[in-house]
């Protein structure tokens, strides 16, 4: 009973888990793939398994909107539906997409979206782009899984797989292989189409329930890049000859044969490298010719579980063939292969005379797709979680880490395109040149061919005035009319447009009809409208006439005032003339016209003896004028007292000039006398003293005076009257 | 008035026609082994079909050789001593065939190793079945091949007359030819070198190729039915045609194959496919031999020993007078 309670409460337990368990949010939707059925450039086939869920619909767009669904602006269900190795296989056929974009896309049912996945449509047109070669992929698992991580790395545009995926065709191995498939995914999202071809170890009906090839029979063909890329897809488990082969032949005929390359991938190889396997037999004499008489560059096969590659060959019976195969160099096919996408071993030693190289390991081919050649490398897909992603803007660009086999002979056979049309013989197809007749293309990378080429050497593309005149070979990159007046200057540098630039009579660098004073270096130096030469106040406006003098006001001699009314004729107008009657106005430069002048020739502002007499007038310098001389002398005052003379003061004298003679010198006889009196001292007081009194008789004359002169009864006549000498005073 | 049976056998002397069908029988059984012999010695089979499973030999070869698998799947010495086995192989079927030359009843060793040959072909016949996508038509194609061995040991101790031996010879006959007739009529997918043997043979073009390729299906089935109708006349023309298409197809490997440019390598790798399938033709010829002398025997031995089985005349066949 207890054991019971315990049971039924562990059951309990277990459905509230269940029941509380939060529910994935993401339809079970799996093993997706990406197949063709059409032109790769503009279709896609997107299929899966259904494992859960109802009403699928593929929602994809151009533009990445994430887990964002309803964003996606186009919708796509399922066009086809395949029970397929047990599983609920969902086709959906894409039409209409844009070549060599990327598209976005995620798969909705009732129960939720899928992740968001991506792919990228092929080129239209001659491109650079790489391919994964290789097949046999069962019993291997590891190494299975190695090679489709890598495949994920390598971001090729394709997988061209040669068949053989699992042992024994079972659902369980399918399942296997798809969930394995996955692996080819990219991080970001992005899936890559593969190209399937049927091996013995599953049927026609495996292959087309799983990735809907665009033939029940397995054997079809696309085009890369326009025309640069044709790849055969052909099924050695069925008729190879009859109507695989004229279907072949035909194709090859009708589109092979214009494109540039041409590849073939089946699963039985005509000649296997190991010496347990029979000669394929039926395919080298289904196929072989045809892939020689036209051209067919590369051929993968499969099936072995060793590694080739041929020098290239063609079918040949008579001398010197190998297993009916001749070395041909020029015109030869190159066969590699033979499949180990993750399968056991065989060893290679089978080797023919045509054989480069061979070998026993798992690895893919690595095909690079250019327009002028094909480039084929072996790669080792161990250790290939070590190999870094290429980037998608270079796929060409091998990425660190990855083991590229390199047997006697180098890493990479090259295939350079033969048999195209070449016109100008650069070594490019003419279907792939961009310039067919141009050798070298572009040379100088613009863009353009050389022959088309606007301006060699330089950029057609840059045309920054749109004229169409790139800017290289453009006399005027930035004028659309370059020079539309002709003048030899762009018309962004011309100085004067619809003019000629080179007419500039006064050289100053304004051309003539653009110069509003072509006859003036200088213009118009004031910017008053007037050109210097006609300019009646150089630098002044001439135009400012407060006075309306008709004289500018910056040249008006007078401004306010007429300049013609000058009556003393100096040329001052009388309104600015400080002395408008005197000409010159103040000769003597004391600030009084001529006519006011106190005294003309000196300074009237000078008067030092403030007798408003100026100094250069004064008569009595120091004194006033109006006081004038002395009236009188000391006459007979004066005295002698001992040694000191003395005399009685004059007025308004200042000045005493003490003169001495003699008496025997003041000789007798008719006036006027002779004196030997000599002026001893100046003074200016009453009194001077005399210590050198002579000998003889002597007399003393003192002359008063002021600096308006000397006192009328000066010592220059005598008492009747008559001159006598008046000595100069010390 | 129908012949009880073709001319030539109706000319034949009686013990004449036994030492044949006995001769037929171990010719079939040199045959098959030479040609697997030389396949063995010279070419491959299917052993990577059982040794390379992962599904089957993963645990085993880990347990037993202690390696991962992918130290096995990529090891060459292992791909080498499969062919070494396969080799090996090759020379038991080398001495069959010597042997079923010239082994009598008594020969006890000899017998044991035509078993052990036989008991390999039967084996590969299941490899066979396993390397074609377990195709139930591939299985039982090869049991004239492997069933060939047994019945020339059975015939050598017991005669061919008992109904258990006419029994396991129809079903011999009937599986190879039900599996041809399976894969031409395409109730499985119709291999491309049936269609391609036809092509070259006959110079038709594909579509009518396999137009004759169906109608020689029906017919393979067709015979396989009538081989049980207990109408003699149905039998005998049933016989009459495997017969002759069983060698028709066994020559066809050669014929379509060979070619002057590749006069050797071409016999080389299918002249052996031939050889060994010359059993699809040699039994058919063998029961029609058998089916005459029972007829002789039931119609000059009044009453027959039994009415299943006849006196041997043959010195080769055991007596159960």
């Amino acid at each position: 009973m207890l054991e019971l309670r315990r049971r039924g409460l562990l059951l309990g337990l277990l459905l509230l888990v269940l029941a509380t368990w939060p529910r994935s949010t993401v339809a079970l939707t799996e093993k997706y793939r990406l197949t063709w059925r059409d032109d790769p450039a503009t279709t896609m086939v997107v299929a899966w398994n259904q494992a859960s869920g109802a009403d699928p619909v593929l929602y994809w767009d151009t533009v990445d909107h994430g887990m964002d669904w309803a964003a996606y602006a186009h919708s796509t269900s399922p066009a086809r539906t395949s029970t397929a190795k047990g599983m609920d296989n969902r086709f959906v056929r894409l039409t209409g997409l844009a070549p060599d974009t990327a598209h976005y896309f995620v798969i909705v049912d009732d129960e939720g979206p899928s992740e968001r996945m991506w792919f990228k449509t092929a080129p239209n047109e001659c491109a650079e782009f790489s391919f994964v070669a290789g097949g046999d992929s069962r019993n291997n698992r590891g190494p299975r899984q190695d090679a489709n991580v890598l495949v994920s790395r390598l971001r090729p545009l394709f997988i061209a797989f040669g068949g053989d995926y699992t042992d024994d065709d079972t659902d369980e191995e399918w399942e296997d292989w798809l969930d394995d498939w996955q692996l080819t995914r990219s991080p970001d999202g992005r899936m890559y189409p593969i190209v399937t071809t049927r091996g013995n170890h599953e049927s026609n009906a495996s292959v087309t329930g799983l990735f809907d090839p665009p033939s029940a029979d397995v054997y079809f063909a696309f085009s890369f890049g326009g025309t640069q890329l044709r790849a055969y897809t052909l099924n050695s488990q069925i008729v190879e000859g009859g109507s695989q082969a004229t279907w072949l032949d035909g194709d090859l005929a009708d589109f092979g044969d214009d494109h540039v390359f041409r590849v073939a991938q089946y699963h039985k190889p005509m000649r296997p490298h190991t010496t347990s396997k029979s000669e394929g037999t039926d395919e080298y004499d289904a196929w072989a010719q045809h892939f020689f008489d036209h051209r067919v560059d590369l051929v993968v096969e499969c099936d072995s579980h060793l590694v080739k590659r041929t020098y290239p060959v063609r079918p040949f019976t008579g001398p010197g063939n190998d297993e009916g195969f001749l070395r041909d160099d020029e015109n030869g096919t190159v066969y590699v292969g033979e499949g180990c996408w993750g399968a056991p071993l065989r060893t290679a030693n089978d080797d023919k005379d045509w054989t480069r190289a061979m070998g026993s390991f798992n690895q893919v081919q690595w095909v690079h797709v250019t327009p002028s050649a094909l480039e084929v490398r072996t790669l080792i897909t161990a250790g290939s979680g070590l190999v870094a992603e290429v980037d998608d803007a270079d796929p060409l660009a091998l990425p660190s880490g990855l083991d590229v086999w390199d047997p006697a002979g180098g890493p990479v056979v090259t295939l350079p395109a033969r048999g195209a049309a070449d016109e100008d013989g650069d070594g490019v197809p003419d279907a792939c040149d961009p310039c067919p007749v141009d050798a070298p293309d572009d040379s100088d990378g613009d863009g353009s061919c050389d022959s088309d080429d606007l301006c060699p050497d330089s950029d057609d593309r840059i045309d920054t005035d749109g004229d169409t005149t790139p800017d290289g070979c453009d006399a005027c990159p930035e004028d659309e009319l370059d020079d539309s007046d002709g003048d030899g200057a762009c018309d962004s540098d011309d100085l004067c447009p619809g003019s000629d630039d080179a007419r500039d009579r006064d050289a100053d660098g304004v051309p003539d009809d653009c110069d509003a004073c072509p006859d003036d270096a200088t213009g118009d130096s004031d910017g008053d409208g007037a050109c210097d030469s006609d300019d009646a106040c150089p630098g002044h406006d001439d135009a400012l006439d407060v006075d309306g003098d008709t004289v500018a006001d910056g040249c008006d001699a007078c401004p306010g005032f007429p300049d013609d009314e000058d009556r003393d004729g100096d040329g001052a107008a009388d309104g600015c003339d400080p002395c408008p009657d005197d000409a010159p106005d103040d000769s003597d430069g004391d600030g009084s016209c001529n006519s006011d002048d106190t005294c003309p020739g000196a300074d009237d502002t000078l008067d030092e003896d403030a007798d408003a007499v100026p100094d250069g007038c004064d008569a009595c310098p120091g004194f006033d004028d109006a006081l004038g001389p002395p009236l009188v002398g000391p006459g007979s005052s004066l005295r002698l007292g001992g040694t000191t003379v003395s005399w009685d003061p004059v007025a308004l004298a200042t000045t005493y000039a003490l003169h001495r003679g003699t008496l025997p010198g003041l000789a007798l006889g008719p006036r006027p006398r002779p004196h030997d009196h000599v002026c001893l001292v100046t003074s200016a007081d009453a009194s001077v003293e005399d210590l050198e009194l002579p000998e003889v008789g002597f007399y003393y004359l003192v002359a008063a005076s002021n600096p308006c002169g000397p006192a009328p009864d000066g010592l220059g006549r005598d008492w009747t009257g008559l001159e006598r000498p008046v000595p100069a005073c010390p | 008035m129908r012949r009880p049976a073709p001319e030539f056998l109706e000319r034949m002397p009686t013990e004449r026609l036994e030492r044949g069908v006995l001769r037929l029988l171990r010719l079939g059984v040199v045959a098959v082994f030479l040609g697997r012999a030389w396949q063995h010695l010279r070419w491959d089979a299917p052993f990577r079909a059982l040794l390379w499973n992962q599904d089957l030999m993963e645990t085993p070869v880990r347990l037993v050789l202690g390696m991962s698998w992918r130290e096995w799947a990529g090891s060459l010495a292992v791909d080498q001593g499969i062919t070494l086995s396969i080799r090996g192989f090759g020379v038991l079927y080398l001495a069959c065939g010597l042997l079923a030359l010239i082994v009598r009843p008594g020969w006890r060793l000899a017998q044991a190793v035509l078993v052990a040959g036989g008991l390999g072909l039967s084996g590969l016949a299941l490899l066979y079945w396993k390397d074609h996508l377990r195709h139930g038509a591939q299985l039982i194609e090869y049991s004239s091949q492997w069933a060939v061995v047994f019945l020339l040991l059975v015939a050598l101790h017991h005669g061919v007359s008992s109904k258990g031996f006419l029994l396991a010879l129809r079903l011999a006959i009937v599986g190879t030819f039900l599996g041809h007739g399976l894969y031409a009529i395409g109730w499985y997918e119709t291999p491309g070198h049936y269609v391609t043997m036809i092509m070259t043979a006959t110079g038709l073009a594909e579509p009518a190729s396999v137009g004759l390729l169906r109608t020689a299906g029906v017919a393979d089935v067709v015979a396989c039915v009538l081989l049980f109708v207990p109408q003699r006349q149905l039998q005998l023309a049933a016989l009459l045609y495997c017969t002759a298409w069983g060698f028709l197809t066994a020559l066809a490997r050669t014929w379509c194959h060979f070619s002057l440019d590749f006069a050797l390598a071409s016999l080389d790798q299918w002249l052996f496919e031939t050889v060994l399938r010359l059993p699809h033709g040699l039994l058919p010829l063998a029961l029609l031999g058998i089916l005459e002398l029972r007829r002789r025997a039931a119609t000059t031995i009044d009453p027959l020993p039994s009415s299943d089985s006849f006196v041997p005349a043959s010195p080769e066949l055991p007596s159960h007078a």
